[in-house]
Order: C-alpha cells, then sequence, then structure tokens
C-alpha cells in the first residue's frame, strides 16, 4: 500500500485524516499529490460547488432561501403593491386572500404582503453589515493581539473579556438605549458585542500561524512586522473566519429581530419583522398570520444561515487548512 | 588564514516558561571563517535552533555578541538590521511550513527582491529564473504555489530565496531532516554546489553526524545549551575527546555490518536532563560513564587542545598527553561553590 507508506513519514498531517469526510461532500478537490503528500486545496469550481449541494438539500434549500429573501427585499419597491405604511382605515384586519391583500392587512389598515416584503430589509442590512463590521474590527484586533502578544494581546484581550462577560442583549440594549433607537446604533450594538468573537478567533489562528516557519523566514529577510501581519499571516486566516462570519450573521440577524421586537430597533411604522411579531402578538387570536408570518419568516431566514455556517464550517474541518 | 566572517562571543539566551528561566543556549563561543562550513550538532533540545535563530537576530539573545563582517549585530534594530539581511540568510527546517502556501514561487522569491528595493520588474523576473536554475528548479514552475511541489523541490525553493539577496552567510536549520533519505542527498549536494558557486559560508545545524561528515569542516557539538566539544570534522571523528561526542559518533549507522559488529557502542543513560534545572557541575555528567565526584562538583571550561580543538571536559578522551594536564590547569583557581547545588553532595 503505498499510500499508506507515504502517511507515515512527515508528510503525514492530521487533517488528512479527514479526507474520507471530504470525499464525501464531494468537495474534496484538494491536491493530493500522488504520492500522498498533504496539500492545499485547489480553487474550487462551480461543478464542484454544485456536486457538494446536491448531496446536501438542506444545505442548498438554505442557501436558495437566503438569497430569495435577499432578492425579494431587495426588489421590495417594485414587488409590493402597496406602500407599507399606507393605512386604509377602512380596510383594517381583512383576512387572509382578500381582494387586493393577498395577505390582509393589519390594525391599521396597512397592507400586510407589502410589509413583509419590505420588513425584511432592516434584518438583512443590520446582520450582514454589523457582521461585516465585526469581522473587520476582529481581524485588526486579533491580528495585533495574537501577533505582537504581550501586554498588547493583554490589554485586548481583557477588553474583548469584558465586552464578552456583558449578556449579549443587555449589551446591545444598553447600547442601543444610550444612543437612540435607530439602524446605525443598532448596528453599532450587534457589531460590538460580536468584535471578540472575530477577535479570539483570529487571535487563536494568528498564534498558529505565527508558529510557522514561513512567518520566520519573513522576518529573516526582512519584511517590516505590519507587512508579516498583513501580506503573510492575514490572507491564511480569511477562510475560517469567512465560515465563522457565517455563523454568526445568523446570531446578528437574530439579535437584531429581538430588539426590534423589544422596540429598540426600527421605529413605527416603518416595516419590520421583529416588529410586526410584537404588533401582531396583541391580536394573536383574531388574526394569526398577522404574528406568525413574520415570526416564521424570521426563523427561516435565521435557520437557513445557521445550516449554511454548519455546512462550512464541516467543509473546513475536513478540507484542511484554508480555502481561496 | 582569512579573517573571521562571524564571531559569536559567549552567546547566552534565555526563555521565561512559566515562572521559569531556561536557558536554551548557555554561553556559546565560536567563530566561522569566510568560505567554511561549521556544523553544529547536538540532540533535540540542546539548543542549536535557537543559537541558529540568535544569530540572525530572530531571537533577541540575552547576553553575548554577535560579530558579522566586524560589525556588532547584538544591539542592532530592525531597520540597521535590513542591510545585514541581505548578507546573512536562512534556510529552514520543515518545507511544508517555511512557504507561505498562499503565495506562488514567483511572488515568494519577488517579495524578498521586493522588500529590498529592487522595483524593476523584468530584473526582478530574471533574478527569479536565475535562481530556480540554481537551485535545480524550472522556469514554469514560478508560476506554482508550494503545495504543487514535493519537500524536496520545496526545500529547493526555500534555498532559492535564502540566496536572492545573495547572502555570504546561510544558516540552515536542519535543511534536510525533513526529507526522504534519498533526497538528503541531493539536497546536500546541491548546498555543496552553491557553496563552491557562490562562495557561501554555512552554519549547518544537524543532528545527523553521518550527514554532518560530508559537508562540514568543522564541528560543534552541543549538549543542554553549551558547546561541549569543537574542531575539525576529520579530527573529531576520528577522535572524539569530549564522552558526549563519542557516544554519538558510536551510535551513527555504518554502512559496513563487520564493522559495525565489531565497533563498541556507547548507550547513554537516561535523558537530556531538564535546561530548566540543569546538573551542577559538569552538565553531562548525570549520562556520562567516565564521570567523577570533580564532575559533579565543576563545571568544566572549554579548553583550547591541538589543531583549533576545543573541548569542555575534566578528562578528555582519546588525547594526547599533554591534554589531561591543560584540562586540569584550566581549574587553577577553582573553588566549590559555597551553596552546592543537587548531585554535589559527594
Amino acid at each position: 500500500m503505498p499510500t499508506a507508506w507515504a502517511r507515515i513519514g512527515r508528510s503525514w498531517k492530521p487533517f488528512r485524516i479527514c479526507k474520507g469526510k471530504a470525499a464525501v461532500t464531494g468537495l474534496d478537490r484538494a491536491a493530493s499529490l500522488p504520492d500522498g503528500r498533504a496539500g492545499r486545496p485547489k480553487p474550487i469550481g462551480l461543478s464542484a460547488v454544485f456536486r457538494h449541494l446536491a448531496r446536501r438539500p438542506v444545505v442548498a434549500l438554505s442557501w436558495v432561501i437566503v438569497l430569495a429573501v435577499m432578492l425579494v427585499s431587495l426588489l421590495a419597491p417594485w414587488l409590493a403593491p402597496f406602500d407599507p405604511t399606507d393605512q386604509a382605515t377602512t380596510d383594517r384586519m381583512l383576512p387572509m386572500g382578500s381582494d387586493a391583500f393577498a395577505m390582509g392587512t393589519d390594525q391599521f389598515g396597512r397592507d400586510q404582503l407589502s410589509r413583509l416584503l419590505w420588513g425584511g430589509r432592516p434584518l438583512i442590512v443590520i446582520s450582514l453589515v454589523s457582521v461585516a463590521i465585526a469581522i473587520a474590527a476582529g481581524f485588526v484586533i486579533g491580528l495585533c493581539a495574537g501577533y505582537l502578544r504581550g501586554w498588547i494581546d493583554m490589554v485586548l484581550m481583557r477588553v474583548m473579556d469584558v465586552i464578552l462577560s456583558f449578556p449579549l442583549i443587555l449589551f446591545a440594549i444598553v447600547i442601543v438605549a444610550a444612543l437612540g433607537p435607530n439602524l446605525i446604533n443598532v448596528i453599532i450594538a450587534i457589531a460590538l458585542s460580536q468584535i471578540p468573537v472575530f477577535a479570539r478567533l483570529v487571535r487563536a489562528l494568528t498564534v498558529g500561524e505565527t508558529a510557522k516557519e514561513y512567518v520566520l523566514a519573513g522576518k529573516a529577510v526582512g519584511f517590516s512586522t505590519p507587512r508579516i501581519m498583513l501580506s503573510e499571516i492575514a490572507p491564511n486566516l480569511v477562510g475560517p473566519v469567512i465560515v465563522q462570519g457565517t455563523s454568526v450573521i445568523a446570531v446578528a440577524a437574530l439579535y437584531s429581530a429581538a430588539l426590534s421586537y423589544l422596540g429598540l430597533g426600527i421605529q413605527p411604522p416603518e416595516p419590520d419583522w421583529g416588529y410586526m411579531v410584537k404588533e401582531g402578538q396583541q391580536l394573536l387570536f383574531f388574526a394569526p398570520s398577522l404574528a406568525l408570518v413574520p415570526g416564521i419568516c424570521i426563523a427561516v431566514f435565521v435557520t437557513a444561515w445557521n445550516f449554511i455556517g454548519d455546512d462550512l464550517r464541516d467543509l473546513f474541518a475536513a478540507g484542511g487548512e484554508t480555502m481561496p | 588564514m582569512t579573517a573571521p566572517l562571524l564571531e559569536v562571543e559567549t552567546l547566552s539566551k534565555d526563555f521565561r516558561a512559566g515562572g521559569h528561566s531556561v536557558r536554551a543556549v548557555d554561553d556559546v563561543s565560536f567563530m566561522l571563517r569566510q568560505g567554511e562550513t561549521l556544523a553544529v550538532v547536538g540532540e533535540s533540545g540542546s539548543g542549536k535552533t535557537t543559537l541558529g535563530r540568535c544569530i540572525l537576530r530572530l531571537e533577541e539573545p540575552t547576553a553575548g555578541r554577535i560579530i558579522f563582517e566586524g560589525n556588532d549585530l547584538t544591539h542592532l534594530n530592525a531597520k540597521q538590521l535590513r542591510p545585514i539581511r541581505e548578507r546573512m540568510q536562512m534556510v529552514f527546517q520543515d518545507p511544508y511550513t517555511s512557504l507561505n502556501p498562499r503565495k506562488r514561487v514567483r511572488q515568494l522569491i519577488g517579495d524578498v527582491l521586493r522588500a529590498h528595493g529592487e522595483r524593476d520588474g523584468v530584473r526582478i523576473q530574471a533574478r527569479i529564473a536565475e535562481l530556480l536554475d540554481d537551485v535545480g528548479l524550472r522556469p514554469e514552475h514560478a508560476g506554482r504555489r508550494p503545495h504543487a511541489f514535493s519537500g524536496g523541490q520545496r526545500q529547493r525553493i526555500g534555498i532559492a530565496r535564502a540566496l536572492a539577496l545573495k547572502p555570504k552567510l546561510i544558516v540552515a536549520d536542519e535543511p534536510v531532516s525533513a526529507l526522504d533519505v534519498s533526497i538528503q542527498a541531493q539536497i546536500i549536494n546541491l548546498m555543496a554546489d552553491l557553496q563552491d558557486e557562490h562562495g557561501l559560508t554555512y552554519l549547518i545545524i544537524a543532528h545527523d553526524l553521518g550527514l554532518v561528515r560530508q559537508v562540514a569542516d568543522r564541528v560543534a557539538v552541543m549538549y543542554l545549551g553549551q558547546i561541549v566539544e569543537q574542531g575539525a570534522s576529520d579530527a573529531l571523528y576520528r577522535s572524539p575527546m569530549h564522552p558526549y561526542t563519542e557516544a554519538l559518533l558510536s551510535a551513527v549507522p555504518l554502512p559496513d555490518p563487520e564493522a559495525s559488529a565489531g565497533r563498541r557502542r556507547i548507550a547513554l543513560k537516561g535523558d537530556l536532563p531538564s535546561p530548566i534545572n540543569p546538573p551542577s557541575g559538569c552538565r553531562f555528567h548525570t549520562r556520562c560513564p567516565h564521570a567523577t565526584d570533580l564532575c559533579r562538583m565543576a563545571a568544566p571550561p572549554p579548553v583550547a587542545h591541538a589543531d583549533g580543538r576545543q573541548v569542555a571536559c575534566h578528562f578528555p578522551r582519546n588525547a594526547d598527553d599533554d591534554a589531561q594536564d591543560r584540562a586540569m590547569a584550566a581549574l587553577d583557581g577553582w573553588q566549590p561553590q559555597s551553596t552546592p547545588r543537587s548531585g554535589a553532595a559527594a
């Protein structure tokens, strides 16, 4: 068994244990050299992505849901039959399937379908933007802490610990309460609360990369410290951070909905799924769809992101250290 | 005799680990002449890698001086070190981690040139092609990433990178220990050819004495952070004077089974002691078959013997008649320490 022999040597790397798993997922284009040496996964082609998704229907469905929700929200101004804030006082509380109002109307006579189409926008914007901010800030903090170590590491990580020590929702409430409830402040609140997640991850990865000799080689040839951090180490961390990012998007979406439900997010009359749940909940027995439909929308969107995050995590555990 | 290219004077390096201070390199002195190959050998944990890294100032030495081409490097800052880095380079141990997996060979080498002020793209490409040719790779390899290469090829890339700035000194940290035996010879031959071609000086860190014998002009044997014996490699292999060197040499496999069977194998007792709490006196006394009470109490200073040999042992082996006297004379004025440490009780 030539491959078995080749693995006995130093070239054997622990992550190759999972090679079988990667093969099952169909994404294994990892360059396995003829002698069995471990290699970096090759860039993954579109056909490999489709093959992978064909074997994971739930993940494929999740991607469809996420992309569809985002597309529909993006196109809401054209898709929505009415202005979501227009009140038709004569048409209040119409049931689903009414003429002109496919999803009925709420207690103010606003078209529920239009509100649903528009109501996903804050959630999507808040979750994507806040995670992007958290990744950017967490990357810088984690990279500095992990590479420079010493007192810088100490100070940065203790600050992260302080942020983590607050219950997340309380932390967000404090910030929104202090700064005022609007889209920007909710984004700030959620981004700030998620920075430690990425800072810790990036720090840990940086410590691991720094132990590799290519970092030392960079020092030996005279690269500056920022150069080593940004152009040597950072590109090797991008993959795992993106994976973590997809999972945190789900968390951020959930908190955005929660803040909105508590009245700390988008202010009425602007439509937002979280606030629609709150408004509809008072009428749960008269018109259950008013609260349930936006609630289901939130749950489906968050769950889809969770499935995507889990799937990417599995792929990374199997596929090795980095991804293109 | 040419002036020394590199002088290392009483170099020490301490690491702090969990409240303990570990002296990884302890009072090491040696020098290296232009065009020479010095091999530093020793067990894992003997401090040889740390020594190599200290010389390039990849680790900050705790004490001592590093003098390269007449300049004291010990206290230069990062900016002052940059021009020095063009003159001394390093080849790393693990070809699988010493090349950034995201960079193509072209970038791996080109970045080094660019970091040292080369801006002309055509000249960079020409230099890359030249370097790849030097190390026996083909020009089309420049566009590939490290994962596309075998271990031996990767080490060639590492050597090309080290050569990019036309250094005088190359510190090679176990350059072949991660490679298959058949590939080891290729890389060693390549390094020897490059030495002739470019007039390189090598400091090779290794643990394979058989390999070292082929390439090294001089050998320094390290034990627990100290150099216990150094000298011309032929003489050192023929008649090792330190018992540790003797034991190491007796463990080198011989290709001739008869010679191998007839040889006396010196098996050392025990493991390498912890450098956190090194033995008193001679650090080797816990494992030395010839240790006496003197060895347990007094650390033998390095003593110069014939032909530039230097040995730190009270009772050198295979020595000429005066060697013992010299070793004892070096102890003149030595007094037992007032608070002898463990092991000195006798």
